[in-house]
């Protein structure tokens, strides 16, 4: 390698470490942010690093959580270097946090809630539940091309509210793939297709609290007063699928008509009827109801997650095998905006950024449009949940400084509108690995993609504004 | 970040240059090597896993004076430096025997008939790269252009 | 014709039976004793001459059913049989002498107390096993004809193919050559007319020299040049594919990479044309060899020195036989008439095999031998290698023209290799043998040094 080259693979990861280096060296003056602490010091060059390393990838997403855990158990925990946890008179830090807390974040209730999600689907991807079921959700919709698409996309905004948006779009692709070379030639139509499968995962995500990790993001900072139930989810979150899926879906024929007057698909999957295929429908079945019905039984969203877990495991449905196949960089993914949050909020860093920016002057509804907007925007350039797990902290924070915000539900609005807009972002090939995948199999080009990717983000941002006037108005806040 | 090479084995020069030709548009993300004979390939493979990068594919003649292309793919089948390496034999002229000897010993995964189809082959080393990426589990994304979709699709949807 | 195993006292019954003066005959050459079918009550005795007995003699297609000479009896069928009819047809070869009894003497008790039927017992049994014997020798003569002429008919129609495919082949290949020669001229034409010269240099360097580093220099190269002219990776592969050296990279100017980025598809074009030529000469290469398995070249013989012909073969294989020793015993003076150029082929092909057995094997001290020594009047010629030898199963079959012989490093071209050599062999009615176990392989060829046409 030539040093000129070494040089250019080392900009990324040098701006990365260097400007939170100089954050963490600078003496406190320099900042600009009155009276604030070392440690909040130390938390705001960790929060540069998170920024900088999941915006610009010079390691893996997950990896750079691990990071942000490690690190802050390290500089800012109570158990951390000792010449970090006291001052020059030996005085010990009064900010520092509880190292167990930032463990606990590897196990926190929403990651195992997203665990049980994995299980369940891992499970059904295992005895092809996922196809056998959406060969026969799909045969309704018939062979003409407009009702196959908004099958499709039913199909697979419902599925990607219990799996993986990234594992949906890959199932239903998979469908697709052997169909969409027998457009007719030049057929725009295929375009649609090729694109309806991860659109409509990205907006399934929104659908359930597992349905994608910021949901989970969000259920973290929605506690307390705030919390809300996995029925409760639902009861916003489906509507908003249903209406933006119907929005994408006309969108999606308006730009990219379908000439191609029918279109077979051709499922070779049948419903398993083994014992353990049984476990699996059955289990699946109960937990969601379970989830629905917390209110009846008693049992949180995170309790019920559990139950497929201990069920699977042991059922022997799921092996040993299948455990280290789990997606385990998301969770950790997860974690690292857990910590990162935990680290704002308790060193009270987010209270004093907070209070620096001059938000009372805005009216609730602007915090919520520049937020939500903002959200929107770095979504289709980075990880959604890297987005939410740099955001929602920060917004957790306005809603705790007090801000008036009841015109937007206060808090949890808030929260819930950026949490909604991050699963927007979907112009890009690189907003979301369902967006990859889609333009992978080499139907769509970047334009196109773009074109109708934006826009589906900005109806989906009107909508969800609109929604949290609607739950504003309803009480539901 | 490691790399992923594609190597060719064979020993005559023009069709070597066919076959890297072939292959020249998975340069944007692999990297990609030719090799004379079964010794230089040995020495080459040696050398990329001392540097810690990945042998992804190995194409293979099958006559070459010397070590023959089979002897080879033995050989690397055998090394567990390159237990999920994808061997692809090449080959004008195999019999019965030589097949079945491919397949038992050399566990090779594709069997391309000379002169082969340009179209054909890019397939194959398409669907073999990505079976290669998964097995290795390396992020597949940055190779997601060169990759057969029907594997990615398939093995996405079981890694959830 | 004595292979009788059956003990007949002949004096003896001579003396006794076949005394009677008055029943003699002479026949002279040609003349016919009996005719098939004819009625005939006599037992003959062979005292002088031999007489060949003829199956179907009258249809004009006569199949010779058995010799008989001195000391033979004749008739014993019709005589003991009691139908009285002769089988065959008996004709004289010779000018010969005969005796013969007739009628019924079954009742005659000689002194030693034993009948007639008993004392030429022996005599019917010898010739039932006679007969038997005839059979026999039928039934093989007929298995080997039929087998060489199903090889031969083999050779021939496979010689038939390989002629005509090679005629075919001739044609295309010819077409590929010329046009690709014709195509390569006038796009050398149409980037001569453009302005940069440096376009036509790499065109030129593809086309004549075609990739004139080996892959082992190229990768050298290229890291050579990735570190000095701090090349991208991209660009250093392409200069060392063309073979560019400093001097070149110097002339290409300040911005080598610009340059060499926009020239490089010159090279590759002019390669390509370099490629299709060579491969194109190669199949015609190829296709001359096939067609030399099919058509026998009797066109040139003359009086070949087999020594020679070796020493020939020895100094065209210089290049592989490097790192091999090599040891000839050769005796001079062995002449035969044939084809200089195809003997010269058998050695080539031969040692090439033994070569190809030796490379790669990693063995120690590779070695091949050669020896021609004179045997009678028959040159043999030994060529043998310390390599790992030919596996058994594939032994049989190697000189079959079907069958592909490449294994564990045994390489015979084609795999048509060997059995063009037996052809040639064959044409000088030579004979090739070969045996093999690791470690020590032997090719033995057998050829009459008096063979003429």
């Amino acid at each position: 390698m030539k040093p000129r080259k070494k040089l250019l693979a080392f900009i990324k990861p040098g701006i990365a470490t260097l400007i939170p280096l100089l954050i963490f060296m600078a003496p406190a003056e320099v900042s600009g942010i009155p009276g604030i602490s070392p440690v909040e010091q130390r938390v705001l060059a960790l929060f540069a690093l998170a920024a900088l390393f999941w915006i610009l990838e010079p390691i893996p997403i997950f990896a750079t959580s691990v990071l942000i855990i490690v690190l802050s158990l390290m500089m800012i925990s109570d158990a951390g270097l000792r010449f970090l946890r006291q001052d020059e008179t030996g005085q010990p830090y009064s900010n520092l946090l509880d190292y167990r807390e930032i463990m606990a974040t590897f196990a926190s209730p929403v990651i195992l809630l997203f665990l049980g999600g994995f299980f369940l689907a891992m499970a059904a991807v295992k005895f092809r539940l996922d196809q056998s079921l959406a060969a026969v959700l799909l045969r309704p919709f018939g062979q003409k091309p407009k009702w196959l698409l908004l099958g499709i996309m039913i199909i697979t905004a419902g599925f990607s509210m219990f799996m993986s948006n990234t594992a949906t779009t890959a199932m239903m692709l998979t469908v697709l793939a052997p169909v969409l070379p027998f457009f007719e030639p030049g057929d725009r139509g295929r375009a649609a297709f090729a694109l309806g499968v991860p659109f409509a995962a990205n907006i399934g995500g929104v659908g359930t609290p597992i349905g994608t990790p910021p949901n989970a993001i969000a259920l973290q900072y929605l506690s307390g007063e705030h919390a809300i139930g996995f029925g409760q989810w639902m009861s916003f979150g489906v509507p908003f699928v249903i209406i933006l899926l119907l929005g994408a879906w006309a969108l999606l024929l308006a730009l990219f008509p379908v000439r191609t007057p029918s279109i077979m698909l051709t499922f070779k999957t049948r419903f398993l009827r083994t014992p353990k295929a049984y476990i699996v429908y059955g289990t699946f079945v109960l937990t969601v109801l379970l989830w629905l019905t917390d209110f009846w039984h008693g049992m949180n969203a995170y309790v019920v997650s559990m139950i497929p877990v201990a069920v699977f495991l042991s059922a022997g449905i799921i092996g040993k095998e299948d455990l280290k196949g789990m997606s385990w960089d998301v969770l950790w993914l997860v974690a690292g905006g857990i910590a990162l949050g935990l680290a704002l909020e308790k060193s009270g860093l987010a209270e004093r950024l907070v209070a620096l920016i001059p938000f009372s002057d805005w009216s609730a509804w602007t915090v919520l449009i520049v937020s939500a907007f903002a959200g929107l925007v770095m979504a289709n350039f980075m990880s959604n949940t890297g987005t939410a797990n740099l955001l929602l902290p920060i917004i957790a924070a306005m809603g705790a400084s007090g801000l008036l915000l009841d015109s937007v539900g206060g808090t949890a609005g808030l929260i819930l509108g950026v949490t909604l807009s991050v699963s927007l972002g979907m112009a890009l090939p690189i907003s979301t690995p369902p967006n990859a995948l889609a333009h992978a199999t080499g139907e769509i080009n970047t334009r196109d993609m773009a074109r109708a990717g934006i826009s589906v983000g900005l109806i989906g941002l009107v909508i969800a504004l609109v929604l949290i006037e609607i739950l504003n108005l309803v009480g539901f806040f | 970040m490691e790399k992923i090479f594609i190597i060719c084995v064979e020993d005559q020069r023009e069709v070597l240059n066919a076959v890297l030709k072939d292959l020249e548009s998975f340069e944007a993300v692999f990297f990609l090597e030719g090799c004379e004979s079964a010794d230089e390939a040995e020495e080459l493979l040696d050398e990329i896993d001392a540097g810690g990068n990945y042998i992804g594919l190995l194409i293979c003649d099958h006559i070459m004076p010397g070590k023959s292309g089979i002897e080879l793919l033995i050989e690397v089948n055998r090394d567990p430096r390159f237990s999920y390496t994808k061997k692809l034999l090449l080959t004008g002229l195999a019999t019965h025997q030589d097949t079945i000897n491919a397949i038992n010993s050399a566990a090779i995964d594709r069997y391309i008939e000379k002169p082969w189809n340009v179209d054909a082959l890019q397939a194959q080393v398409r669907t073999l790269l990505a079976q290669f990426i998964f097995d290795q589990g390396i992020a597949y994304e940055k190779y997601l252009p060169y990759l057969d979709q029907g594997v990615v699709l398939e093995r996405v949807r079981k890694g959830g | 014709m004595k292979e009788t195993l059956v003990q007949v006292n002949t004096e003896w019954l001579r003396t006794t039976y076949f005394s009677d003066p008055a029943r003699r005959i002479r026949l002279q050459a040609g003349e016919i004793l009996l005719y098939e079918n004819q009625h005939n009550e006599r037992l003959f005795f062979v005292i002088e001459g031999t007489l060949h007995g003829y199956l179907g003699y009258e249809t004009g297609e006569p199949f010779e059913a058995f010799r008989s000479g001195q000391n033979h009896f004749l008739g014993v069928y019709s005589y003991f049989s009691r139908t009285h009819k002769s089988y065959s047809t008996v004709i004289a070869q010779t000018d010969c002498e005969l005796a013969y009894i007739d009628g019924d003497q079954a009742d005659t008790i000689e002194e030693d107390g034993m009948g007639f039927a008993e004392h030429f017992l022996p005599v019917v049994v010898e010739e039932i096993y006679m007969r038997q014997l005839l059979t026999q020798r039928m039934t093989i003569q007929n298995q080997k004809t039929t087998r060489k002429l199903f090889h031969a008919e083999k050779m021939a129609t496979l010689g038939q193919l390989a002629a005509g495919l090679a005629h075919e082949l001739n044609n295309a290949v010819g077409v590929i050559t010329r046009q690709g020669q014709q195509l390569a001229a006038w796009a050398e034409d149409i980037v001569r007319n453009d302005d940069d010269s440096g376009a036509l240099y790499l065109f030129q360097k593809g086309l004549q020299q075609g990739s004139s580093l080996s892959t082992v220099d190229q990768r050298r190269r290229r890291r050579d040049l990735e570190d000095r002219f701090d090349l991208p990776a991209a660009v250093a592969r392409q200069a060392a594919a063309a073979g560019l050296d400093d001097a070149d990279l110097a002339a290409l100017g300040k911005d080598p990479a610009e340059k060499l980025a926009r020239f490089f598809p010159y090279f590759e074009a002019g390669l390509a044309f370099h490629d299709l030529n060579a491969a194109a000469v190669h199949a015609s290469q190829v296709v001359r060899s096939v067609k030399e398995l099919g058509v026998a070249n009797h066109s040139l013989r003359i009086a070949t020195d087999v020594a020679e012909t070796i020493r020939q073969a020895a100094m065209l294989l210089k290049d592989p036989l490097k790192g091999i020793a090599l040891d000839m015993q050769l005796t001079p003076g062995m002449t035969l008439e044939a084809n200089p150029g195809e003997l010269v082929q058998v050695w080539v092909n031969l040692i090439k095999n033994a070569c190809e057995a030796l490379h790669g094997q990693g063995r120690r001290n590779p070695a091949i031998a050669v020896g021609a020594v004179r045997e009678g009047d028959t040159a043999r010629i030994a060529i043998s290698d310390n390599g790992p030898g030919i596996p058994p199963d594939l032994l049989p079959h190697i000189f079959q023209p079907d069958v592909t012989t490449k294994v564990e490093g045994l390489s015979f071209g084609l795999g048509l290799g060997l059995s063009i050599l037996q052809k040639i062999v064959d044409n000088l009615r030579g004979k090739v043998e070969v045996s093999s176990r690791p470690g020590a392989t032997v090719f033995t060829v057998k050829l009459p040094l008096n063979y003429e046409l």
